[in-house]
């Protein structure tokens, strides 16, 4: 039982090979399958719903887990260290990624992979869960704005858009930022509570994945900077830029964030 | 209380950094007054609070009822923030004339007053987590500094390389910092020192000591911050961005280091092992890039490798034990690489309007490579070159501090001193001239003021920053060599220097020189050293390595 409700949270919490579904899901690859009528699956509002639900979903069946039966400290290990390779994996595959889709659910699966790590080793997974989650909700906002303007969100397409798009480039720097765990974005200090929480148990496997995902984050960010914000811009496409009013709620909702974070910092040490 | 007024210089930085950005709309290019004003309030805050915290003696935590965010403040913090507010104070008043007609003139005052203000936050922080944070915040700016053209590919490249290294940078921090919060259970860092001084023997990882473990990680984060070798490819490469930039970069970022390892000089203090290696990285890193200047044409990447050169010299003297040598030798550095950076943007704008060399000695000489008859014979100036700098040292040291020859670290230093002098005298000889006499008197005067000024300073520093004798001995222990092993290396060095000088003025006396007589070789290591060693290529080729290797994993796997 209680294994079997850890291998279902690692559809929620991904896991590789479980993760594909999940990835599958972001990518509204499973909705172009089903057909017509299905489109709002690739919507938005979908997708940041799934950010958010999967995780808490994940932390549930893992703590429910727990508590039906204590798990083999073995087993925890194992799932510790599966997601420890399922997060260096995604990582490295979010290098090539230039589709915006496919980014945000490489990275989704990448960093929320880590949280096998803070329940292998006795870290309350809740916080940093929702921390890593929310991060990405700037981003994903930001990336369904370049698909209304170009029909896709792609890097390499449109590069030089801080030329064109000053509102929209500004915020899209700080929501990659954020989505790579910069310093006060959630996502670090759900990072920081991860490694700092989880080393008194194993330094090696606790501090190996999440450096080396965390290394891969920041080349893939620099690699997204690189085609859509930075450049010399196409002439032959029509620029619209972020509303300010908009922008400045978007800016708003990131400085929340960053409080956010702040606040799970202290409830996690 | 001076702790807590303390917050006021990272916060102030930040503050002028918003008002920059909401009031650029308005005042246009006046806006850098603004920049420049803070700046200079900074300035005056830390020059009030290390005087303060100099009267004062022992160090102060300041904290917010939080695990974050929370200051401390002691002779180290103090002495950095006054460094790196006068630098910052510098490098505005230059701006502002310089970036006049750049577009992004706002951008890069709010970045500048951002980065400065993670640079103090760094120097002051008493956590580790704020350490961590300003630590790496100061790479995530740098990025955008460095990339301040957006439309230039190779600032876009250059400044992906700064990120990464100092990303790798970070890595190795997050990771001490996190085994120390779990073997002493606290963020604060002078609860964890004075915890490492009751009880240093705590393991971790493989059951190493703690402290060897953490000062092992340290060194790598300094590495990286300060362009050790191998994480030195993106100093040089990063004249991208614009001169002050590069000026707040190679004078006070790139000192980051030299900091960190001071700051951590508790834990330092207790390894057996871990200082000898900052002593070699050090020293390749000082050759390396010492070396590598003398191949550039160009006077920032030459700038640039001398930097780099510096920064091998000052975590050698970390590896010595000297520690409050190189933070010394940081601020002072700091300084001069300000200036020449500074001056080198003006020089290429002269050099642009005229092109026509002053002809002198030295022209004659570098440019006609026409050498004069040498004025005294090859034995007696050999003599000259290999002695009095070396009697020159010995004695300042001798007149400040008598003990000083006492400890490993300091008799090689010595030796640095005694090369430096001996090359400068050298070059005399070299180029001759009409007064090589007069000329060899001004340079042994200058090379004994500059002597003595290092030793006194560095004897002042060393009492400010570590006034307990007992733990100043305590580090030139740490770095020690066993003795037997000690004496021979030094036999040998000496020795190798002393034949290697003797069989270049022997060559030159000859005017025969070594280039010509073992031309293969030298066009070989010419080739190799033009190539920078090849390690940037090296690198280049791995990251297209890994990014293919994911586009076909990708591939593979669906990309789902």
């Amino acid at each position: 039982m209680t294994l079997a409700l850890l291998l279902l949270a690692g559809l929620f919490l991904p896991l590789y090979p479980l993760s594909i579904l999940p990835n599958a899901l972001l990518q509204g690859q499973l909705s172009a399958e089903l057909g017509k009528g299905s489109e709002w699956r690739r919507a938005p509002a979908f997708k940041m719903t799934l950010l958010l639900v999967f995780p808490m979903i994940g932390v549930g069946l893992a703590t429910l887990a727990m508590r039906v039966g204590a798990p083999d400290a073995r087993l925890l290990t194992l799932f510790g260290v599966w997601g420890g390779i399922t997060s260096v994996l995604y990582a490295f595959r979010l290098l090539s990624a230039k589709d915006g889709e496919i980014w945000i659910s490489h990275l989704f699966t990448s960093a929320l992979a880590l949280i096998w790590i803070g329940i292998a080793y006795g870290v309350d997974p809740l916080l940093p869960a929702i921390g890593l989650s929310v991060s990405l909700l700037p981003l994903v906002f930001l990336l369904e704005q370049l698909t209304q303007r170009f029909g896709i969100a792609r890097s390499g397409l449109y590069p030089g858009l801080c030329c064109r798009m000053p509102w929209f480039s500004h915020l899209f720097v700080l929501a990659v930022l954020t989505a790579i765990a910069v310093p006060f974005s959630p996502s670090f200090f759900a990072v920081a509570a991860l490694a700092f929480g989880g080393v008194a148990a194993d330094e090696v496997v606790v501090l190996l994945p999440i450096c080396l995902s965390w290394l891969l984050w920041t080349w893939a960010g620099v690699n997204l900077l690189t085609g859509i914000v930075w450049g010399i811009p196409r002439d032959d496409l029509v620029y619209r830029d972020l509303d300010p009013q908009r922008a400045i709620g978007v800016g708003g909702g990131m400085v929340v964030l960053g409080l956010f974070g702040i606040l799970l910092v202290e409830v996690a040490l | 209380m001076i702790a807590y007024a303390a917050y006021l210089l990272p916060i102030l930085g930040l503050v002028s950094a918003c008002v920059v950005l909401v009031s650029a709309e308005r005042l246009g290019e006046r806006v850098s007054g603004i920049s420049v004003g803070f700046s200079l309030a900074i300035f005056v805050l830390a020059l009030g609070l290390f005087i303060e915290q100099v009267a004062l003696g022992h160090g102060q935590l300041a904290t917010l009822g939080i695990s974050l965010f929370s200051l401390y403040v002691d002779s180290l913090s103090a002495l950095m923030a006054l460094a790196v507010s006068t630098i910052s104070l510098i490098v505005h008043l230059y701006s502002r004339r310089y970036m006049r007609d750049d577009p992004a003139y706002t951008r890069f005052f709010v970045l500048l007053d951002a980065i400065n203000a993670m640079i103090m936050l760094m120097v002051l922080a008493g956590d580790l987590l704020t350490l961590l944070l300003a630590w790496h915040s100061i790479g995530i700016i740098l990025y955008f500094l460095l990339n301040h053209d957006t439309r230039r590919e190779a600032a876009n490249r250059y400044a992906f390389w700064t990120l990464i290294t100092h990303r790798i940078g970070d890595l190795p921090l997050m990771a001490a910092a996190a085994l120390l919060y779990y073997s002493y259970g606290t963020l604060s860092i002078p609860v964890i020192f004075d915890a490492i001084a009751a009880d240093p023997s705590r393991t971790s990882v493989f059951g190493l000591p703690i402290t060897e473990t953490v000062g092992m990680l340290v060194l790598l984060a300094a590495f990286a911050k300060s362009a050790q070798f191998p994480f030195h490819t993106w100093l040089p490469y990063t004249m991208e961005g614009p001169t002050p930039v590069s000026a707040l970069m190679h004078a006070g970022i790139v000192n980051s280091g030299g900091f960190l390892i001071n700051r951590f000089a508790p834990v330092f203090v207790q390894t057996d092992s871990v200082l000898q290696i900052a002593l070699l990285i050090g020293l390749v890193t000082a050759i390396m890039g010492s070396v590598m200047m003398l191949m550039q044409s160009d006077i920032k990447k030459a700038l640039g490798y001398s930097t780099m050169g510096q920064m091998g010299y000052m975590v050698m003297e970390c590896g010595l034990g000297a520690f409050s040598l190189a933070i010394f030798h940081l601020i002072a550095h700091g300084v001069f690489k300000a200036t020449l950076f500074l001056d080198s943007g003006s020089l290429i704008a002269r050099a642009r309007k005229d092109p026509n060399l002053p002809e002198g000695e030295i022209y004659k000489f570098m440019v006609e490579r026409k050498a004069p008859k040498p004025p005294l014979s090859w034995v007696v100036f050999a003599g000259i070159t290999i002695a009095v700098p070396l009697a020159i040292v010995v004695a300042a040291h001798q007149v400040v501090d008598e003990g000083f020859l006492s400890h490993q670290g300091a008799i090689i230093l010595l030796l640095f001193g005694w090369i430096t002098g001996a090359q400068t005298l050298f070059f005399v000889y070299k180029i001759g001239g009409e007064q090589p006499f007069k000329l060899l008197g001004y340079v042994i005067l200058s090379f004994a003021l500059v002597i003595l000024t290092y030793v006194l300073v560095g004897h002042t520093i060393d009492t400010l920053l570590y006034p307990d004798p007992a733990f100043r001995e305590a580090l030139y222990r740490a770095a020690s060599l066993p003795a037997p092993l000690f004496t021979l290396l030094m036999l040998v060095l000496v020795t190798l220097i002393a034949a290697g000088w003797l069989l270049v003025f022997w060559s030159t006396a000859r005017q025969e020189p070594l280039t010509r007589r073992y031309r293969d070789l030298y066009l070989a290591i010419y080739a190799l050293m033009s190539r920078e060693f090849y390690i940037a290529d090296l690198y280049g080729r791995l990251a297209g390595s890994m990014l293919a290797r994911s586009r076909r994993l990708n591939a593979l796997m669906r990309w789902v």
